[in-house]
């Protein structure tokens, strides 16, 4: 009898208990659902590729052209729809990583830098290309491998390599081979006597964004130095840090246009063109 | 020895005072645990937990009827203590019938055992669910995933404290609980029109719209963060729905008011103009400052939102739709040699000029910027920490200000808690700092921060209006009249001469074409072309750089690019009058108060094409003629035979010479007279 009510009480519990529960299960998921419900919902009407790119600054506009080929030779096929971005690395790399943090469906085809590869592909943002849908014998090796995931999967294909070059103003200078010719002829330039005179050697890019992490590299590696990743760590040999403190100096002494500073690729190609500088590395 | 009685008394009450000091502890707990924990995970755990256990007591209480009669009876016995009447009313009252009270609270018990029971298992899987789609998202038991990535947007004018205020969150404990929280990517845009239009077309540049072309272009990242200046942005950009976008106002920041400041030796002069007692208006101030020999400047309102902001409040007096007003307004505050810039640009050119006659009409912030030598953009030269010549600011009676509200951006479903979290950590970072670190103010007005004496302790805090700044955008462009401009250039064999500032003479028109660009406002339209045309095949012709096109975003950007991108290597045959003449021909129905300016040394390069005579005849078939300007560029620059004879045959309005004047000075010349023939009309 005492055992009959005593069931009863705990049966009513445990029904009370789940009740409870459910309903503060659903009372937390339906305001998330509502603000953060992911999920691509795409119109199944829309054969559209969409894809995210920097400006296309080259005269030719080579990306454009290459849609529109693709497009004539694949008639009746999706069409492709190019978004450019304008503000530059920084601007690009913050959309194409917000977007995929937030599971956005806006974006089909990225198009990365290859130093932001490896950040993609660990972080999950990116699926993999399937299988044997591309080989990797009709690409650089480097740029192929920085596409390929540590599960041996390619999540993405290289699209464009490209090099720094060093310009150099035919009407003032003949290319310097190393940095100290630079210098050089820089600082007889400077001079108040001198015959051309120039406003500086070198104009860059070293603002707080990839170019400057290039820049940076190169400084090291014309100095023959080194620069490894230990953990979280960043490592430098001593040749390193001189080469580095020779891009430094050679700013604050002109030898490279101080506004490099502040500088991207298209602020520095316009200051060459506009100013009397011996050379631009872009 | 224990009595029995007294032993299961005591565990009753035991049973109930237990979980009472074990609930007060909790609530006790709950009060400090911000100063000890992140409170905003832990607080409402603690108060539910505490809430639950005295629950719990009161539940156990109610199970001993002569423990709740005991605990009525002390009560009612302090009550009678404290209000001794009440006793002696007690009196006379005849006895009551006393209740059972057993049945009664053992009814009350089984209910609020029900009521913990449901509440504590619904608060419970409420906090589990909540933590487990926050923070159990793939990666989650990672070390440190990405920190979120904020796309942050603010005008260019707040571009420099955001960034310190945004690398200083970097590496702050606010941001950096164990893992780091967000990394902020920050983008910078000027005009509040162009803001508005974004927002409007899910962020593409205008050039994406109305056109089949494959290729749209992005304003820079999609924001999830804006940081206007003013909530009236804000309410102008959410007068027409903002397409797959939503905005949420969290509050706002700082506050400066929109000051009338002029060089400190003129202080006393302006007072003795200004009408005798009583509030001084903005109208007061510019009429006192122009009697007292001062030029009055604004930053341009199409390139900054400052500038933006002061017209609206300069506008406020004056009847909607009272053009003649405006433009006499708009007469007073633009004055020649001055050229209408950003805020910061306004500032510089006066800092670097080290004497002034300017007044000028700024947010109290640039002006506080400008009197302690802070930086002001990136091309500015810091003159030491004081300015030679020092302002006085005053505060007319109609200023507004600028609120500076914070806004989360949530584009279609891109939202996310780690991002939600992110954007109210940074909101509150800056909500702390913003003030005392720009020389702003409180959100009331208060001046806080290390100031100089001369700053106004308080003033009182207007913002500006959605509706006032439309008003003021839609008017604006009839107030200054708008221009359509074909900029040509010479790029023929002698424009590789060196010039005095030993650039070639070509590179000097383009450094002042770039110039001209930057003072196009959106409702401008603009070209710009070279004559001889690269390929000399096909008859003569220009060699488009940019054809004629309304000059806003997009285009903007893109003849800047192309600009810098042209060279010299011009052949085919294009002598100057052909040139101006296919230059005209370009305007046609492009826009009101049309011009062509040259950009040439007059040199005859090339010979043939019509003569002087012939091109003005040409011209007199126009409808509306285009008015001609030359910038001479060449040895004799406007004594030029070819440019002289443009002045003779009344062909041309004005002739500029590059060696008289700095690149802004003559570009404020040109506009000067641009804009000019529309104050006619």
């Amino acid at each position: 009898m005492r055992d009959g009510i005593r069931r009863r009480r705990l049966r009513r519990l445990v029904t009370l208990a789940t009740a409870g529960a459910l309903a503060g299960t659903v009372a937390a998921l339906v305001p998330y659902h509502q603000r953060y419900g992911h999920g691509c919902e795409r119109d199944p009407n829309d054969g559209r590729i969409v894809m995210l790119s920097g400006e296309d600054i080259n005269p030719g506009r080579h990306r454009h052209e290459l849609i529109k080929e693709w497009e004539r030779r694949n008639p009746g096929g999706p069409s492709v729809r190019l978004i450019e971005i304008s503000g530059g690395p920084n601007s690009e790399y913050g959309e194409a990583l917000a977007s995929q943090q937030l599971g956005s469906c806006r974006y089909d085809l990225l198009l990365l830098d290859i130093v932001w590869m490896r950040t993609f592909i660990e972080a999950g943002y990116l699926e993999p290309f399937p299988a044997d849908e591309f080989r990797p014998d009709g690409f650089l090796p480097g740029p192929w491998r920085s596409g390929t995931g540590d599960d041996g999967r390619q999540y993405g294909i290289p699209f464009k390599s490209d090099v720094g070059l060093l310009f150099y103003r035919k009407d003032l200078t003949r290319p310097p081979r190393t940095w100290d010719e630079l210098r050089d002829r820089t600082i007889e330039n400077l001079l108040p006597q001198a015959r051309a005179r120039v406003e500086a050697g070198m104009v860059t890019q070293l603002a707080d964004y990839e170019g400057l992490t290039v820049n940076g590299l190169e400084a090291i590696w014309a100095a023959g130095g080194s620069l490894r990743v230990e953990g979280r760590r960043v490592v430098l040999d001593d040749a390193a840090v001189a080469g580095l403190q020779r891009l430094v100096d050679e700013t604050t002494r002109t030898v490279i246009h101080p506004a490099s500073a502040e500088y991207q690729e298209t602020e520095s190609l316009k200051a060459f063109m506009q100013n009397r500088i011996l050379t631009m590395r872009n | 020895m224990n009595r029995p009685g007294g032993g299961k008394r005591r565990q009753k009450a035991l049973r109930v005072v237990l979980p009472l000091i074990g609930g007060v502890t909790l609530f006790i707990l709950e009060i400090f645990a911000p100063l000890l924990i992140d409170g905003d995970e832990a607080t409402p755990l603690l108060a539910l937990l505490g809430m639950l256990v005295v629950l719990v007591a009161i539940a156990e209480l109610f199970r001993y009827p002569d423990l709740v009669e005991a605990v009525v009876e002390s009560l009612r016995a302090v009550f009678r203590r404290l209000w001794p009447r009440s006793r002696a009313r007690a009196a006379v009252r005849p006895p009551r019938v006393r209740i059972r009270l057993g049945p009664v609270l053992n009814r009350l018990r089984v209910l609020l055992v029900h009521v913990v029971v449901v509440a504590g298992f619904a608060a419970s899987a409420w906090l589990t669910t909540t933590w487990v789609v926050t923070w159990g998202v793939p990666g989650w038991d990672e070390p440190c995933g990405r920190p979120v990535e904020l796309r942050v947007l603010t005008s260019a004018e707040n571009r420099h404290i955001i960034r310190r205020l945004a690398d200083e969150f970097a590496v702050s404990p606010e941001n950096n609980r164990g893992c780091r929280l967000a990394h902020i990517t920050l983008s910078t845009q000027s005009s509040a029109e162009a803001v508005r239009q974004a927002f409007l077309r899910e962020w593409t540049g205008p050039s994406s719209v109305g056109t089949d072309s494959p290729v749209a272009t992005l304003l820079g990242a999609h924001p999830d963060v804006w940081l206007p200046a003013s909530s009236a942005e804000v309410e102008h950009v959410l007068a027409q729905r903002p397409r797959n976008a939503e905005l949420e106002v969290m509050g706002s920041l700082a506050y400066t008011p929109m000051v009338f400041a002029a060089p400190n030796r003129y202080q006393e002069r302006i007072e003795s103009q200004l009408p005798g007692a009583g509030a001084r208006t903005w109208r007061d101030l510019i009429d006192a400052a122009r009697r007292a020999g001062l030029t009055v400047a604004r930053p341009d309102p199409a390139i900054s939102v400052a500038g933006l902001l002061a017209t609206v409040d300069l506008y406020r007096e004056i009847p909607p739709g009272d053009t003649a007003a405006l433009r006499d307004l708009e007469r007073g505050i633009t004055s020649v040699g001055t050229p209408a810039s950003g805020l910061r640009d306004l500032l510089c050119t006066i800092r670097t000029s080290g004497t002034s006659t300017t007044a000028v009409i700024v947010t109290e912030q640039a002006w506080l910027d400008y009197e302690r030598g802070e930086p002001l953009g990136d091309g500015c030269p810091r003159r030491g920490a004081r300015p030679e010549v020092h302002y006085h600011a005053f505060h007319p009676a109609d200023a507004h200000g600028a609120d500076h509200p914070f806004v989360r951006v949530t584009w279609g479903k891109e939202a996310d808690p780690r991002r939600d979290e992110a954007i109210d950590r940074w909101r509150d970072w800056l909500a702390e700092r913003l003030a005392s670190a720009g020389g702003y103010r409180t959100t009331s007005g208060k001046a806080v921060g290390d100031l100089p004496p001369l700053v106004e302790p308080e003033v009182p805090v207007r913002p500006f209006a959605g509706p006032d700044l439309a008003r003021t955008l839609e008017e604006f462009p009839s107030a200054r009249p708008a221009v359509t401009v074909a900029f040509i250039v010479d790029r023929s064999g002698s424009m590789n001469q060196p010039t005095a500032e030993n650039v070639s003479r070509l590179d000097r028109a383009r450094e002042l074409i770039d110039a001209a660009l930057r003072l196009l406002g959106d409702a401008d339209s603009a070209g710009v072309a070279a004559f001889p045309a690269e390929d000399g095949s096909g008859g003569p012709r220009l060699g488009q750089i940019q054809p004629v096109v309304p000059f806003s975003g997009a285009n903007r950007e893109e003849a800047a690019k192309r600009l810098a991108a042209f060279d010299s290597r011009g052949s085919g045959h294009m002598p100057l009058y052909d040139a101006i003449e296919q230059a005209a021909l370009g305007l046609r129905d492009r826009g009101v108060n049309q011009a062509v300016v040259v950009f040439t040394d007059g040199e005859k390069s090339t010979r043939g094409g019509i003569d002087a005579a012939e091109l003005t005849r040409r011209l007199k078939a126009f409808e509306d003629r285009p008015r001609v300007f030359v910038v001479a560029i060449g040895e004799r620059e406007c004594d030029e035979p070819d440019i002289k004879r443009l002045e003779q045959r009344e062909i041309m309005t004005r002739c500029y010479a590059v060696s008289d004047t700095t690149t802004d000075q003559l570009i404020g010349w040109l506009f000067a007279d641009l804009r000019d023939q529309g104050e006619g009309e």
